[in-house]
């Protein structure tokens, strides 16, 4: 019997971002009268941009990002992703969206090769009703 | 008459939809809930420094609903608990007021009690959980991992220092024959030979697992003073103080932790700076989270930690000593309480006279890590 990976959970205030992702696009909130960018969704700003209104905007569906930090798990938690180990996890900037870090694996490249500062391109994966990113090398 | 009285008072309630089924997060009722009661209060939700709930397990979670309302609480928790909860959480509120330790007070309880959608498995009770978990990375050892790594690189710390601050502790509790690790040295060779659990963690790197309880009791100064053990005062005090929000990787500096903010609180309180500190028992569930608190409450400047630990200065004889029992990855493990009553028989001197007491123990400080997104901190003195 196949485990199955934890599956995200979207709530309502969250749906543009996740009907975006099943269209192949990245689509993020930025505090409006700013170029600051949020992430994950939220319902009001956070503290960090108190008091601004958040707008969403389209960013594409070519995306680039830059490995802001990253690790390589060795010792999986979940059962779904024993096979996997040692598997990547990065936290990815964004140029078009500053203040932004997006997670997801690094495919398709050797774990212990990634590297604060890596540039890695935006990959959509489809669970079935839901689609997350993923990483993969450029 | 109390001199209590009168001196506090509700200024806003409200309150979200009711329904049988309300199709939306406990998340999303909080929000609802709390701005229509800051509404009703006429302040701006920045004015508020105390989030708290009571649940049993079943919703969302303070510092969560906090972020969401543009809010960064000096204090944030969750009380497990029912009826007389709301109560409670008052007397608490005005407590931390009294004490200037916050101002203003936004207390919830927020519920999906009748559609029965609980919390456990789902997502809404671990916040980011469905930005995060779809790629296994879950736990607060692969959490903290992309927080340290991103923390190293930009301060210079490696994993040698890490070795450093193990091999510290390890050797305090070689002096505690009470500590699960008394009698099991660690060598460097050891450290580095244990495998990866998550990078840059490894298994040395994780604190214990133990069966045990402990206990502490508070009272008036007043009191103390006929109590059998010289009092340990308590200076300054800060309490589940919090960065702006509860999903660390939300933040646009993922180094940034709790501590920053609970380092004014409690040395403003005290009257007095890191500086002042002769010993310390800091919050060791990894290697690397004491090296981030020790810089994040200025006992050392950004990017020396390193240096500091492997001179050896938080060893027992040592300008800071810390986790002079062995520490949680040492000697024994309840989240945080057997490090303060190691601080206390120091700053007491109990050990007087023996090879466990340290010099200069006329003031401690102690830090409570719950993540890099809450913590607390306390000084104390003789």
């Amino acid at each position: 019997m196949q485990i199955i990976k934890p599956a995200p959970e979207p709530a309502a205030f969250e749906a543009p971002y996740w009907e975006g992702a099943k269209a192949g696009k990245l689509i993020l909130q930025r505090a409006k009268g700013s170029d600051l960018f949020i992430f994950p969704p939220m319902i009001g700003a956070p503290p960090w941009c108190a008091g601004a209104e958040l707008e969403w905007v389209t960013i594409g569906s070519d995306i680039i990002g830059t490995v802001y930090t990253y690790t390589i798990i060795h010792r999986a938690f979940h059962k779904a992703f024993v096979e996997e180990v040692p598997y990547a996890v990065a936290l990815c900037n964004i140029a078009e969206a500053p203040g932004v870090h997006i997670m997801a694996n690094v495919k398709d490249m050797a774990p212990q090769d990634v590297r604060i500062g890596l540039r890695l391109k935006m990959q959509w994966e489809s669970l079935g009703e839901i689609v997350i990113p993923q990483w993969v090398a450029l | 008459m109390s001199a209590m009285r009168d001196k506090y008072a509700i200024v806003g309630v409200g309150e979200s939809g009711r329904s049988k089924r309300s199709g939306v997060t406990t998340l999303e009722l909080a929000v609802a809930a709390c701005r229509a009661a800051i509404d009703d209060a006429g302040i701006s939700p920045a004015e508020i420094d105390f989030v708290a709930n009571y649940q049993q397990m079943d919703s969302v979670d303070s510092h969560t609903v906090a972020a969401h309302l543009g809010i960064r609480p000096q204090t944030q928790y969750n009380l497990l608990g029912g009826g007389a909860s709301t109560e409670l959480l008052i007397a608490q509120a005005i407590g931390m007021i009294e004490a200037g330790l916050c101002k203003a007070a936004l207390i919830y309880r927020s519920t999906n009690g009748r559609s029965g959608k609980r919390l456990g498995s789902a997502m809404e009770g671990r916040p980011g959980g469905s930005f995060s978990e779809p790629y296994g990375l879950a736990t607060p050892g692969q959490r903290f991992a992309l927080v340290a790594t991103r923390h190293m690189w930009e301060t210079g710390l490696t994993e040698d220092h890490l070795a450093d601050l193990c091999l510290t502790l390890h050797e305090h509790a070689q002096r505690n024959p009470k500590a699960m690790l008394y009698g099991k040295e660690l060598t460097r060779e050891q450290y580095f030979a244990s495998p990866y659990i998550a990078t840059p963690f490894r298994i040395h790197d994780f604190c214990l697992e133990t069966d045990e309880a402990n206990a502490i009791i508070v009272t008036t100064a007043d009191r103390a003073r006929d109590c059998r053990k010289p009092p340990v005062y308590i200076s300054g005090v800060s309490g589940r103080n919090s960065v702006p929000h509860s999903v660390q990787f939300a933040l646009p500096d993922i180094t940034e932790v709790a501590a920053v903010y609970a380092a004014p609180q409690v040395f403003g309180m005290a009257g007095l700076g890191p500086q002042d500190i002769q010993v310390a028992a800091i919050y060791d569930c990894f290697s690397w989270v004491v090296l981030a608190q020790l810089e994040a409450y200025g006992f050392v400047s950004r990017g020396e930690v390193g240096p500091f630990v492997a001179e050896g200065n938080l060893r027992l004889e040592g300008r800071l000593p810390v986790n002079t029992a062995g520490g949680m990855s040492a000697e024994g493990y309840t989240n945080g309480m057997n490090n303060l009553i190691e601080l206390v028989r120091q700053v007491r001197q109990d050990y007087d006279g023996t090879e466990r007491q340290a010099l200069r123990t006329e003031i401690g400080f102690v830090s409570g890590w719950n993540g890099p997104s809450c913590g607390s901190a306390m000084v104390v003195r003789r």
